[in-house]
């Protein structure tokens, strides 16, 4: 029990860790203020589902929330014993409820969302990944997230109109999480439970990373009981973090901002300088096959042995001709 | 004097170019056979050999039985008319480029005194052909990637490959497998085609996605009459295109799968397809559904044009079609009639005329169009040279009607409610298979719910009414 | 996003001006040959919202009901130029025309309501789809014969393993294609226990009808009435007699012709 190692994704922005999954997890943990060693991997390749976070006690390897808890409930570990049944049956209605109704919007933000995954997911997870795995798992969870969006809405609707209708449904479930959190504390008495800690982990990332295409995250920073209620959890729980977090950045104003991000984008901007290169390369030479460049050249050589075919049997023929005339005027006098 | 050559100009046979828009082998244009100073007709003679050089995978077979016309030959004359005619039976084998024609004295052993030698020196198309291309559309770019392998089996089978990838999952492509049977009676062509593609039809407000097999019978009773027997099975999509589509267009969406035959017969008279000046050009086709799937009917078109010289330059041109459908089963949007738009009905927009839900098209049963047209070359540029040839303006006057009668009387009271459109414009020639005309347009009698399209009307098509 | 707001706002008086009118269509897939288990489900649900609102309907069988839909999911309703499919929509479009079942409910109360349809969305409803599709003996015995039915071979057979293939797609993304059917039955059990909890011994779950309870008797109701060869999934709901017993009730109620 003394060493629970908690395998995460890093964190950014002052936040833990920058995946839902993992702050889930993380979150929990503070609550019950379980002692565990965090480490941040840099790369789920070894992982058993090639997912982060990965929870390791000894022989048991868990892989998710719901794991988690059910596991550490077990070892007599659990946030939750103050609710009573009606209320542990809310609260996995509510959690459901999330599911099904915001993480479609979370998913779509932060990795369906072309501008949103180009400028913040893809550096963000290539910077916490090591090459060669920075080239290969953003687009992975990309997909996967695309995937979902297509089986849930349709594949040959509308991006845009999927678009409305995900923010539209997560807008009108965050008023009503607000409506249901009220002015209280915690959404279930004054001790925090484990569907505090989904509840942040979904927030917390919309209210701090930086995302061009803000949608989402202006509905959440929209509602005041919920940015308070992020503020709360995160200055109890992750106050060192977010220190450290404002310490390096202050740090960073005074020697220059852009480095670090340039640094994280780097390596993929060789990768698509290189691929641009060669696809372009590809390309034209197709091009000119299809346009037959190619053909034209032995065409003309070709030609011009036809040319001097041509003259050859003219004049050939142009001799027999004359041949046969003068055989037939010597023949007629005679 | 005496050598004749007959050269495909650069370019003009070249096939691996584009990506075979044009399905037809393209034909060379009517070049005049130089004319002889001298007459050759008397001239008597007879062809010896015939050698064709630069055969690597055709079979001789196909070849020889192809060349075999040329031993007939009794004049010189004669000898070159019948080259000039191997030339293009060979250029429309669909497996060579840059064919050219030597004829020489025969020498050597077994020579006769009047004996002529023909050479033809062909170049096999290579194996197989590609291209990438991409194509912009109203909603979405599409990469395009095709294949072609001419004379697979080296007796002018051909096999083609279309991929067309839209930008969220919308993706077309055709399989088609070609086989010519060039001297069987009756010239038969067989081919099989398997496909999927999807088709957008906003004035109509559905989408569809057809996937099938086409198989081909293509022959030709006489040089002027061709006819194709065609079997077709297809499972086909439908869908609406918004969510504010017409429900009546809503109610028939969904897959349908349906198995036809297909008859149909072209008589071509015309001196030239696209800007014929003179002939008649007939086509009937029928088609009879219902063999297996469930869509069953019975469907005739029937489309004619004639076209009569009356000066020099200028040309009248008559032109109608009709068409009825008899539905059984299960006949729903996609297999209706329509009629209207910039190549059928001028003057109205695209399936702008008969019966309309909520400002869609839902088609009709039976319709008739009639065209009357004034062709002239295009003033201030000479006819035939360069520009002009691509070009023609001309004077219209089309009428035509569309419905869904119930049978009857009122069937032909329906189609007597005539609407008509006049105008004039310029049209241009696209290759030698379709055309692009700009027109302005003023309908002339339309009824209320009828979509008319006064003013500039642009269209492309191969065939216009 | 202040735009959503205004176009909702927009339709909402637009709608409002006009009654129910009388003659709404529900559109569905053959009972007697053709829907399965899932869209049973969906459709007997909005049909009970619909009486229990006390608004006149007439049900309209179609074999292409779902392909008619604008969300690819059935049933919808047709109510003059409006075409409105699934439950929470139709809710949602009865309330613009001023018709109700939660009124008097505090905005806890319909907080909660709304957290409980999502927990029968995504756990009954995926696993109805699971055992539908990706459990073999009801695929082959079941599902395959029924939505094949209304297509001409070879159709039938093309259509049913897209339908497959598309169904396959979505549990995946959502996790449930991996899971076991013992899993997928303790995730039900675990829901209907979230359910009787919150229904305890009251006679609805809210005091009066609501659509949760619609929602509810669609499911349970048509998971205890159709006969599978996997009979697991109907005892897992039938252990719950509160469950069975509401479902019971409103069918009384609401769908026993006189």
């Amino acid at each position: 029990m003394a060493s629970i190692d908690l395998d995460i994704w890093r964190g950014e922005w002052g936040l833990a860790s920058i995946d839902l999954e993992c702050l889930k997890v993380l979150t929990y943990m503070k609550f019950i203020g379980v002692p565990v060693r965090v480490r941040e991997a840099n790369n789920p390749y070894f992982t058993p589902k090639g997912r982060l976070p990965v929870m390791r006690d000894g022989r048991n390897v868990l892989t998710n929330f719901e794991e988690v808890v059910d596991y550490l409930k077990s070892l007599h570990y659990s946030t939750d014993v103050h609710l009573n049944t009606m209320q542990a049956a809310e609260a996995s209605a509510f959690t459901q409820y999330l599911r099904d109704k915001l993480y479609p919007a979370y998913q779509y933000t932060w990795w369906v969302d072309e501008k949103n995954y180009s400028d913040v997911t893809r550096p963000a997870y290539s910077k916490a990944l090591r090459i060669p795995f920075n080239f290969y798992y953003p687009s992975r969870y990309q997909n996967a997230a695309k995937e979902m969006i297509d089986a849930l809405y349709g594949e040959h609707t509308d991006l845009r109109e999927i678009e409305k209708t995900i923010y539209s449904e997560a807008e009108k479930c965050l008023k009503t999480l607000s409506d249901r959190l009220g002015e209280s504390e915690y959404f279930f008495g004054n001790r925090p439970s484990s569907f505090d800690a989904v509840v942040f982990a979904y927030l917390a990332p919309l209210v701090k990373a930086p995302f061009p295409n803000a949608t989402l995250s202006n509905q959440v920073k929209g509602i005041a009981n919920l940015s308070r209620f992020v503020a709360r959890i995160n200055q109890k729980n992750f106050r060192h973090v977010t220190d450290e977090y404002n310490k390096q950045n202050a740090k960073k104003h005074s020697t220059g901002t852009q480095s670090d991000k340039e640094a994280a984008n780097f390596p993929n901007q060789t990768r698509n300088k290189i691929l641009a290169a060669l696809f372009a390369a590809i390309a034209m030479t197709g091009y000119a096959v299809a346009n037959g460049m190619f053909q034209r050249w032995s065409t003309w050589s070709w030609q011009r042995t036809l040319l001097l075919n041509r003259f050859r049997i003219a004049k050939k023929q142009f001799d027999k001709t004359k041949k046969l005339k003068a055989a037939k005027s010597s023949d007629n006098p005679a | 004097m005496g050598t004749v050559y007959a050269k495909a100009e650069p370019g003009e046979s070249e096939v691996g170019g584009g990506l075979f828009e044009f399905e037809e082998p393209i034909e060379l244009d009517e070049e005049p056979i130089p004319k002889p100073t001298v007459k050759l007709g008397g001239v008597r003679a007879r062809v010896d050999r015939v050698h064709v050089d630069g055969l690597n995978r055709t079979k001789d077979d196909i070849i020889k039985s192809t060349v075999d016309d040329l031993f007939h030959a009794t004049d010189f004359e004669d000898v070159i008319l019948r080259a000039h005619k191997v030339r293009r039976a060979l250029d429309s084998m669909g497996c060579f480029r840059d064919i050219g024609v030597y004829i020489d004295v025969s020498s050597g052993p077994g020579a006769t005194p009047e004996g002529l030698e023909v050479t033809f020196q062909v170049k096999e198309l290579s194996r197989i052909v590609g291209g990438v291309n991409t194509t912009v559309s109203e909603n979405e770019g599409n990469l395009v990637v095709g294949v072609k392998m001419p004379n697979v089996l080296g007796r002018g089978e051909r096999v083609q490959a279309e991929y067309s990838m839209g930008y969220r999952s919308s993706s077309n492509f055709s399989i088609a497998a070609t086989k010519p049977y060039p001297h069987k009676p009756l010239v038969p062509v067989v081919s099989a085609t398997v496909y999927q593609q999807n088709h957008e039809y906003p004035w109509s407000g559905y989408r569809l996605l057809d996937r099938g097999l086409l198989l081909d019978l293509a022959f030709r009773t006489s040089p002027a009459t061709k006819h194709n027997l065609q079997w077709e099975g297809l499972v086909r999509d439908t869908s609406v295109l918004s969510k504010t589509t017409s429900f009546r267009v809503r109610e028939s969406s969904g897959p349908q799968m349906k198995s036809l035959v297909r008859h149909i017969v072209s008589v071509d008279r015309r001196d030239e397809p696209i800007f014929p000046s003179r002939g008649v050009f007939v086509q009937f086709s029928s088609e009879l559904a219902g063999l297996g799937g469930g869509v069953a009917h019975l469907k005739t078109e029937l489309a004619a044009q004639a076209s009569l010289p009356l000066t020099d330059t200028l040309s009248v041109q008559a032109s109608g079609a009709a068409g009825v459908l008899h539905d059984v089963f299960g006949s729903e949007l996609a297999d209706r009639l329509y009629l209207g738009g910039p190549a059928s009905l001028r003057g109205f927009a695209q399936r702008g005329v008969g019966p309309q839900h909520d400002r869609l098209a839902t088609g009709g049963l039976a319709y008739w169009a009639a065209a009357l047209h004034l062709w002239a070359p295009l003033p201030f540029v000479p006819p035939r040279a360069g520009l002009g040839g691509l070009f023609r303006s001309h004077l219209f006057l089309n009428a035509g009607c569309l419905a869904a009668p119930e049978g009857g009387a009122a069937a032909w009271q329906a189609l007597g409610e005539a609407r008509a459109a006049a105008g004039g414009g310029v049209a241009l020639r696209l290759g030698r298979v379709a055309r692009l005309e700009l027109n302005y347009c003023v309908p002339l009698r339309a009824l209320p719910a009828d979509r008319a399209a006064p003013g500039l009307q642009f269209g492309v098509a191969a065939h216009f009414l | 996003m202040p735009e959503f707001q205004l176009k909702d706002s927009v339709i909402t008086s637009l709608n409002a001006q006009e009654p129910w009118p009388d003659n709404v269509k529900l559109f569905q897939p053959y009972e007697v040959e053709q829907i399965l288990l899932p869209d049973n489900a969906s459709c007997l649900a909005v049909q009970a919202f619909l009486k229990m609102c006390n608004l006149p309907f007439e049900v309209e069988m179609r074999w292409n009901a779902e392909f008619m839909s604008p969300s690819g999911r059935v049933p919808f309703i047709k109510c003059g130029a409006f075409v409105v499919s699934e439950l929470e929509p139709i809710v949602q479009f009865a309330a613009n025309k001023g018709v109700s079942l939660c009124g008097r409910l505090s905005t806890e109360e319909k907080a909660e309501m709304r957290a409980y349809m999502s927990l029968i969305t995504n756990v009954l409803v995926n696993a109805e789809l699971y055992i539908s599709w990706l459990d073999d003996d009801t695929y082959n015995a079941v599902t395959k014969v029924r939505n094949s039915s209304v297509y001409p071979w070879p159709l039938g057979w093309l259509q049913t393993r897209s339908k497959r293939n598309a169904v396959a797609k979505r549990l995946k993304a959502l996790h449930w294609q991996e899971k076991t059917l013992e899993q997928v039955l303790s995730d039900v059990e675990q829901c209907c226990n979230s359910l009787s909890q919150r229904l305890g011994d009251r006679d609805y779950f809210f005091g009066t009808p609501t659509e949760l309870d619609a929602l509810v008797f669609g499911h349970v109701f048509t998971i205890i009435t159709t006969r599978l060869p996997c009979r697991k999934l109907a005892e897992t709901v039938r252990r719950h007699e509160t469950l069975v017993s509401l479902a019971k009730r409103i069918d009384e109620q609401y769908f026993k012709r006189p």
